[in-house]
């Protein structure tokens, strides 16, 4: 699934494991994500959502 | 003057982000290494109690050992199960999906080829190992690709 994943973290400045630690998930994980190999369960995506204080649809384009 | 205190001010201190995913990985770890340890250290344990004999020449050790393996191979495989994350958990289910079909192709397949003896008797461990090797490998796949 697109996502703006990599683009969020990078404003932040954040590398992958420390984005991992805050999600509490594995740098293997952000890592799937963020290239569309894994999409997030709707817990995980909520707690993606909560971090960056935005919605899911923000984040997730479910479309494509 | 004001002093912070430093467990509060200090990023190398605080519990977040690369910190935190380090002891996510070291808590993946430990749930696999120490209960590894702990049945090898059981083994070794009634191995020598035993007096320094084989499995294969003492049935209690034999026991012992079977019942190690069961035990702390059942008790690591939850522990794991609950530290690990959901991408993690997909690459598990898909290698174990694979596994099954892999173990039982090749169950089946070297079973009908002994009975017509076009092959030589084929050890259990050995259509095993290769459910293993494939689920080893579709584990990676996922998880690292």
């Amino acid at each position: 699934m697109h996502n703006t994943l990599r683009e969020l973290r990078g404003q932040r400045g954040w590398s992958q494991a420390e984005l991992a630690g805050r999600i509490d998930v594995s740098r293997q994980a952000v890592n799937a994500i963020e290239t569309g190999k894994h999409d997030p369960s709707l817990s995980l995506a909520f707690r993606i959502a909560r971090l960056f204080e935005t919605t899911i649809e923000e984040i997730f384009d479910g479309t494509r | 003057m004001e002093h912070d205190d430093p467990k509060q001010t200090s990023p190398q201190l605080l519990p977040q982000g690369e910190g935190l995913a380090r002891s996510r990985k070291q808590r993946v770890w430990k749930a696999m290494l120490i209960p590894g340890a702990i049945t090898l250290a059981v083994m070794y344990a009634a191995k020598v109690i035993l007096g320094n004999t084989t499995v294969a020449e003492s049935p209690a050790l034999a026991v012992i050992s079977a019942v190690a393996i069961a035990v702390f191979t059942l008790v690591g495989s939850i522990w794991h199960h609950r530290v690990i994350d959901e991408h993690e958990e997909r690459a598990i289910l898909w290698a174990n999906t694979i596994g099954f079909y892999v173990l039982i192709v090749t169950a089946f397949v070297t079973e009908i080829l002994e009975v017509a003896r076009l092959l030589p008797p084929v050890s259990q461990i050995s259509v095993m190992m290769v459910a293993f090797v494939a689920a080893l490998a579709t584990y990676a796949w996922h998880r690292f690709r």
